[in-house]
């Protein structure tokens, strides 16, 4: 893909997961480099980061600020508020996501429970 | 005598010479602060949408520099890590890498690093930032701190790990990035992919 890699994690499987900016989308590949899922956003969506949960992927939009679930073929399941400061990043610490911001000085969580509610 | 009116006219012209310097500047606060504004009154209105997902549920962790929020106190962190109850956090707007003990939130240390973006912890416990437009990898490790530097690095942005696996994601300074990786050590790199 033609574009801005901004975000690379390794998911629990050692597939490659990237999300990319200017032409929007994210996409896993395996180790091979070859595309396993994609999924072409629009312009309107920014992906900043992309982090793993239970096989599903939380990726933050740097334009609304809101935290976009994703099943493991990156069809989206549901979106969050992200705090309101640009979210950039996520990590998972015990039952918590941890959401570090751009334009602000405070490391924000948000309980995985409420995205547990939307996986049942 | 006569006062000088003539440097009491000056002084005012200078005065208003100045004063008109600052109209732009609070111009641009206040555009600033309309945004952000602007940006509230988007989620109130999505909070209307049918969606509860909308309504705000994080929770403050901890604060930075200060020990309360303080609205755009810019700190610019695009990263952060877990490892064995330590909170890793890239300060780059302060060229530092900040590590909290989790869950009191304490700082454990700090290292200065250079424009400090993406971060990387592997199994052993050590540390690997990319330092974005300084081009390297910075690796903190039980001897000591060490800086890699490699004509493949091109704004590294984001590093990730997995055993010997470690690859990298360039931003790029034009109108492409790429990726690439190492499985020695960050001594050689290959292209991932041919993005």
């Amino acid at each position: 893909m033609d574009s801005k890699p901004q975000e690379i994690r390794i998911n629990k499987k050692g597939e490659i997961l990237v999300v990319y900016r200017n032409l929007p989308g994210i996409v896993i590949y395996n180790q091979n480099g070859q595309i396993i899922a994609q999924n072409k956003l629009s312009d309107k969506f920014d992906p900043i980061s992309i982090v793993e949960y239970k096989s599903n992927y939380l990726v933050s939009d740097g334009l609304d600020g809101q935290i976009y679930l994703y099943d493991s073929s990156l069809n989206k399941l549901d979106q969050y508020y992200g705090g309101g400061y640009s979210p950039t990043n996520f990590t998972i610490w015990n039952n918590l996501l941890l959401i570090s911001e751009e334009r602000a000085n405070r490391i924000l969580s948000f309980n995985l429970e409420i995205i547990d509610s939307t996986l049942n | 005598m006569l006062p000088n009116y003539k440097n009491h006219i000056m002084h005012g012209k200078y005065l208003i010479i100045y004063a008109c310097m600052l109209i732009p500047f609070a111009c641009e606060k206040k555009i600033k602060e309309d945004l952000i504004n602007i940006n509230k009154i988007t989620v109130l209105e999505n909070i209307n949408d049918n969606n509860s997902n909308m309504i705000n549920k994080t929770k403050p962790f901890l604060y930075l520099n200060s020990s309360q929020f303080e609205e755009n106190m810019d700190n610019s962190i695009y990263d952060i890590a877990v490892y064995k109850d330590r909170l890793f956090i890239p300060d780059f707007r302060n060229n530092k890498l900040i590590i909290f003990e989790l869950p009191d939130g304490n700082i454990s240390s700090t290292f200065d690093v250079p424009m400090p973006h993406g971060i990387a912890i592997d199994k052993d416990g050590v540390i690997y930032i990319c330092t974005y437009r300084k081009n390297s990898i910075f690796v903190i490790e039980d001897s000591g701190t060490r800086t890699i530097e490699s004509h493949q690095f091109n704004w590294p942005l984001s590093i990730a790990i997995k055993d010997t696996y470690i690859i990298i994601a360039n931003y790029g300074n034009d109108k492409s990035g790429n990726l690439i990786y190492s499985d020695d050590g960050l001594n050689t790199f290959h292209q991932f992919t041919n993005d």
